[in-house]
Order: C-alpha cells, then sequence, then structure tokens
C-alpha cells in the first residue's frame, strides 16, 4: 500500500526520488542525538552568531535603546566612518605600538624560557626534586590573574619589596607603575614568571614521549648529552614548540587585554594601553559601541589574518599545521 | 631519560643544570614565602620593610581583621555557587554535544562540524556580545556568570575524541541493535566509560571559573553576587569601596601608628592562594593529562 502511493505520487516526500525524504529519514533516525546536540547549537547560535551579526553595529550610529538586529534605514547607517575615526585618531598608533611591543617581547622574551628549563629539567635525575621544582614553578599558572596582579602591584609599589631592596642598596624608592618606562618590563615579567613553569610541564610531556629506543641506539652510537639533546630531544619536541608558536602569533593583537587592566592605570598608558584596553574603556565606560565594535573587528580580522599566515608558515617549515 | 639507562658520575654539567633548576624553584617559591611571610609579621615589622622570607614577630590580626570582612565570605561563597553550577552544567553539555558529534552517521553531521569550528575563528567582539547580553537582559543577574561561558568548544572536542578513540563503535552499534536510543547509550554506556576525561574537563573548567573575573567586570556591577575574584580585584588593583569598608579597621591600627594597608592586601592574597597550593599538587598529573589530551586533538 505504501509503495503503491510512493510511485504514484512523485511530489510525495517519501518518493525515493525525493531527496529530501533521505534526511529526513535520518533526521527521524537520529533524533534523540540531535536533541543532545540541541542545547550546544542553539548556545552558539546565541552567543556566538548573533554576536557576529552584530558586528554590523560597527557600520551604524548605534546607542543602547535602538532596534539590535534591524538592516533598514533606523540603523542610522554611517559606512566606514568610525575605521577611518580610528585610524586617524592620535590613539590609533599608541594602541597598536604598545599592542604589538608588548606581544612581541613577551613573545620573543619568554618563548624559549620554558623551553629551556623543559630541556635542563630533563637533564635532572633526581626524581623528587624533579618533582618538586615542576610543581613549585608551575603552581603560579592555576592561581588567578587578580592574585599574581596584586602581588606584583604590591611588590613594585613603593613601600613593597623591590623598593626595600633597591633602598638597601642605597637607591631611590620608586613608584614603578607610574613610570611609563618600567611598564613593559613589570608586565613582560609577570608573564613569564606566571607561565614558564606550566608550559614547561607541558614540553616535558611531550619529551617523554619521545621513544627511549632512540637514545638507547644514539648512546650505542656514542652520542653525548648534549648531541642526544640536540639531534633527539628538540627534533621531538619541535611540532609542540610550533603549535605553542602558531598560537601565540595568532593572538598576537589579543594580548592579554585582562592582565593589562589589572596591572595599567592613567599614568603608564603611554606605553601600557592596548587595543583591548582601548576597547572596554572606549566601549563600556564611554558607551561609544559602534566605534569600539569597530576596533574590536578590525583587531579580529588582522588576528584571523596573523593565524592563517602562521599557519601556513608553519605548515611550509615543518609540515605541522591546526588544520 | 639518559640517566635511567647508564648510571652516570655526578659532573659539572649536572651541578649546573641542579643550580640552575634550583633557581627556578626559588624564583617562583619566594614571592609567595615573602607575601605570607610579611602577613604573619607584627605590623610594625612589616612596616619597616626588613621582612624577606621568615615573618619577624608574629601577629594574626590582619587575618582577624580579613575574616570578619562580610563581603569576602559573601564573594567566596558566590563563587564557589558559580564554580559548581557552571562546571557541572558545562560539563553535562559537552558530553552530549561531544557524543552527538562522535557518531559515525548523524544527519548534517557536516554542516554541524562547520558550524561548531567557525566560532573558534571568528567572534563578534567585546562590543556586540555586551549589547546581547544587555539586550536579552542578563546584565546584571547571577545567570551572566553561568550561562554565556557554558560551552566550551575546547571541550566538547577533547570528549569527542575521546569518545571516538577509546570506545569501540560495536559497542553502540551493538546497543541500537538491543533497542537503546541514544539517550541511553550517552548516560548509561558511554559516560560511565568516560570518567577520566570527564574529570579532566570538569577540573579545568572549575579552575576556570573560579579564577575569572572579567566577566564580573563586563557584565555584573552588583557587588553582593559578585564573585571572589572581582572582589579581591575591587580590593588588590582596584582599590575601591571594599577596602574603604576595612578602613574603619585600618585606622584603629593607624591611630596606633602603624599602616596596615600592605599586610592587609598580603592576607587576602594568601588567603586565597593556600587552598589552591595544598590541593595543586595532587591535581597537577590530573592538569598534565588533560593538556596531553589536548594536544592528540583529531
Amino acid at each position: 500500500m505504501r509503495a503503491g502511493t510512493e510511485i504514484a505520487n512523485p511530489l510525495d516526500r517519501r518518493h525515493p526520488n525525493f531527496n529530501f525524504s533521505k534526511g529526513f529519514k535520518n533526521v527521524i533516525r537520529d533524533r534523540y542525538a540531535l536533541l543532545l546536540l540541541l542545547p550546544v547549537v542553539v548556545h552558539l547560535f546565541i552567543f556566538s552568531y548573533i554576536p557576529i551579526y552584530g558586528i554590523l553595529i560597527s557600520f551604524r550610529d548605534f546607542k543602547m535603546g535602538d532596534p539590535f538586529f534591524t538592516l533598514g534605514s533606523d540603523a542610522n547607517w554611517v559606512g566606514f566612518k568610525h575605521f577611518i575615526d580610528f585610524f586617524q585618531s592620535m590613539y590609533f598608533v599608541r594602541i597598536m605600538k604598545n599592542t604589538i611591543l608588548n606581544s612581541l617581547l613577551t613573545l620573543l622574551i619568554g618563548f624559549w624560557v620554558p623551553i629551556v628549563f623543559a630541556l635542563l629539567l630533563n637533564e635532572v635525575t633526581h626524581r623528587t626534586f624533579k618533582k618538586t621544582v615542576q610543581s613549585v614553578s608551575s603552581l603560579p599558572y592555576f592561581i588567578s590573574s587578580v592574585v599574581i596582579a596584586g602581588i606584583v602591584i604590591s611588590f613594585v609599589s613603593k613601600d613593597g619589596l623591590v623598593n626595600n631592596i633597591i633602598e638597601l642598596f642605597g637607591g631611590e624608592r620608586t613608584q614603578f607603575l607610574n613610570e611609563p618606562r618600567y611598564f613593559r618590563v613589570i608586565y613582560i615579567m609577570m608573564h613569564i614568571w606566571q607561565n614558564f613553569g606550566w608550559s614547561a610541564v607541558l614540553y616535558l610531556a611531550s619529551i617523554s614521549s619521545v621513544s627511549p629506543s632512540l637514545y638507547e641506539s644514539a648512546e650505542i652510537d656514542g652520542a653525548n648529552r648534549w648531541q642526544k639533546m640536540i639531534h633527539i630531544t628538540v627534533p621531538g619536541i619541535l611540532p609542540t614548540v610550533v603549535v605553542m608558536l602558531i598560537l601565540a602569533v595568532g593572538g598576537m593583537l589579543s594580548s592579554d587585554t585582562e592582565r593589562i587592566l589589572l596591572l595599567y592605570n592613567p599614568l603608564n598608558y603611554e606605553t601600557s594601553d592596548v587595543i583591548g584596553t582601548y576597547i572596554y574603556r572606549i566601549g563600556l565606560i564611554k558607551q561609544e559601541y559602534s566605534y569600539s565594535a569597530a576596533v574590536g573587528l578590525f583587531t579580529n580580522i588582522v588576528n584571523l589574518v596573523l593565524l592563517i599566515i602562521a599557519n601556513k608558515a608553519s605548515d611550509r617549515v615543518s609540515n605541522y599545521s591546526l588544520w | 631519560m639518559g640517566g635511567k639507562l647508564v648510571k652516570r658520575k655526578f659532573n659539572l654539567y649536572d651541578c649546573i643544570i641542579y643550580l640552575l633548576c634550583a633557581s627556578a624553584l626559588v624564583i617562583t617559591a619566594f614571592p609567595f614565602l615573602h607575601v605570607l611571610s610579611m602577613s604573619l609579621s607584627e605590623p610594625s615589622e612589616a612596616a619597616k620593610g626588613t621582612v624577606w622570607i621568615f615573618p619577624r614577630g608574629f601577629s594574626i590580626n590582619v587575618y582577624k581583621m580579613l575574616f570578619r570582612n562580610g563581603s569576602l565570605w559573601r564573594s567566596f561563597a558566590n563563587s564557589v555557587f558559580y564554580t559548581a553550577a557552571g562546571t557541572s552544567l558545562s560539563t553535562v553539555v559537552a558530553a552530549m554535544g561531544a557524543y552527538a558529534m562522535s557518531k559515525k552517521r548523524l544527519a548534517g553531521k557536516k554542516f554541524f562540524t562547520y558550524y561548531i569550528f567557525i566560532t573558534m575563528y571568528i567572534s563578534g567582539g567585546l562590543i556586540p556580545s555586551y549589547i546581547l547580553i544587555n539586550k536579552i537582559h542578563l546584565y546584571n543577574t547571577i545567570w551572566v556568570m553561568i550561562i554565556p561561558g557554558m560551552v566550551s568548544v575546547w571541550n566538547i572536542i577533547l570528549v569527542r575524541t575521546y569518545f571516538v578513540s577509546t570506545i569501540p563503535a560495536s559497542l553502540n552499534e551493538s546497543a541500537t541493535i538491543d533497542g537503546a536510543n541514544d539517550m541511553h547509550i550517552l548516560f548509561r554506556i558511554y559516560l560511565p566509560l568516560a570518567k577520566p576525561i570527564l574529570a579532566v574537563i570538569s577540573l579545568y573548567t572549575a579552575v576556570g571559573i573560579w579564577n575569572s573575573w572579567y566577566g564580573a567586570l563586563l557584565y555584573l556591577p552588583n557587588k553582593k553576587l559578585q564573585p571572589l575574584q572581582m572582589f579581591l580585584a575591587n580590593v588588590l588593583i582596584f582599590a575601591s569601596a571594599d577596602l574603604k569598608q576595612m578602613t574603619a579597621e585600618e585606622a584603629a591600627i593607624k591611630a596606633e601608628g602603624m599602616d596596615a594597608a600592605l599586610q592587609l592586601r598580603y592576607a587576602t592574597i594568601m588567603f586565597t592562594s593556600i587552598p589552591i597550593m595544598c590541593v595543586y599538587p595532587f591535581l597537577q598529573k590530573y592538569f598534565v593529562k588533560g593538556a596531553l589530551v589536548g594536544s592528540l586533538k583529531e
């Protein structure tokens, strides 16, 4: 009976030539699985896709009471006005320079520290010592940035530890965070201090996955410690290193807004103000939503381009890429 | 590595290596020791700036002062709630999504894969999200601490990878033949088998939520609802109202000619980090495990 109707009516959704019917059947078959996926789909739609659509406000003059989804004439379209304003503003050069310098210096100074530390730790044979060093040095990574920044601010404050040491050696007390020229050093040190131990633990884990037989055969060939490190360990962790590097380059313009927000103050904006903190101040404090959304869009585009370039480069150099 | 194979003599290189590692140990541990001993020192000694590694004199007055602060305990309780609720919801949702995506055949699988992955690389940014949170009336409610961060694509990938690589597809097939639907299969078969990975992602999520403050800064101006880290940021960094609440007590100490502000900050830092310091060494291997699973993605 069912077969009969299918032949009789080709427009019937259950007709074998009707492609949609197969898809629909699959939906029915997978209904429970799809139901399980539903929260994720809905959540991403609301909290990821709607904001992506919301990027349109950077081409409008948006105020909080305005309609959000509109595409019509009530949207106050202004074209690229906000982008042009941003490129021409006196802040553009300052925040671009700070963002790039802060990330680049952190990368240049901080990137090799955990690698070297991991290679050193790998040579340590005393197990308890090795474990203790690992646990203690990776701990700061799991302590909140607020607390770490709190420690840093206290240490470099006028009555803090750093000034106590300086005074001990006969120097003058300085309010370090109020002087722009010290900001970068403080920020980079804090970043390295909080991260190097944990990154080293990750590198160590990837070192331990290098096959022991490689070391054995190298030893038979008479390789010394140094040669084993350079020719076996280092190539062994290279993929991990490359992935870390891609991610670091890809996130270059996102430069740790949270940590800078905790450390900076108006007296050191000259060297501390970055894109993220600028967006926060202009967007949420001054409530210039459209303008700061435009700045955000610009950053995201540059970040995406950087990520793609870094990924391409690593694909070419080491045959390793994120996608 | 090499050391396990051949017993070597302890030479000059070893000396240098051990020395460098020991200095890394000192560099990370010293700040905490200093903070601890400062907070425990006699206020007069602390103010002189002569405390280095060990406390001079002994006083727990600043801790007493700290514990009397109602905002501290309230924000602490808030954080416990946000962490518990956020972690359990996020883990369950990730497991559900991961199960669906781990199925060999799923209607629209390709579409959903793109749909999920795109959000990792493209985002609307801070301002559109802020406006959205306002428009849907999550702003300044407890939900803003739980719902927007509920789905982590990263966690979905981790759990999915675990499902695919450790649970044989035949198990799923035979259960289906026995008449079990996907709900049953996930909750009765997959979840019990996936406990290790669920523990790992819960741990990461919990630490992430516990340590986060930025969301509260953006979306939760109501001080009564703020989490511990936001309270800390107010006290330690922005030096706003919460500190003034303490200054009544401080004034009493100041009257005696001592400045407790720095000590109070140090006590606050210690109070909030000591629990993590005590627990972390035992959990470290799980954190490493999680990070390793992460690097094996796809």
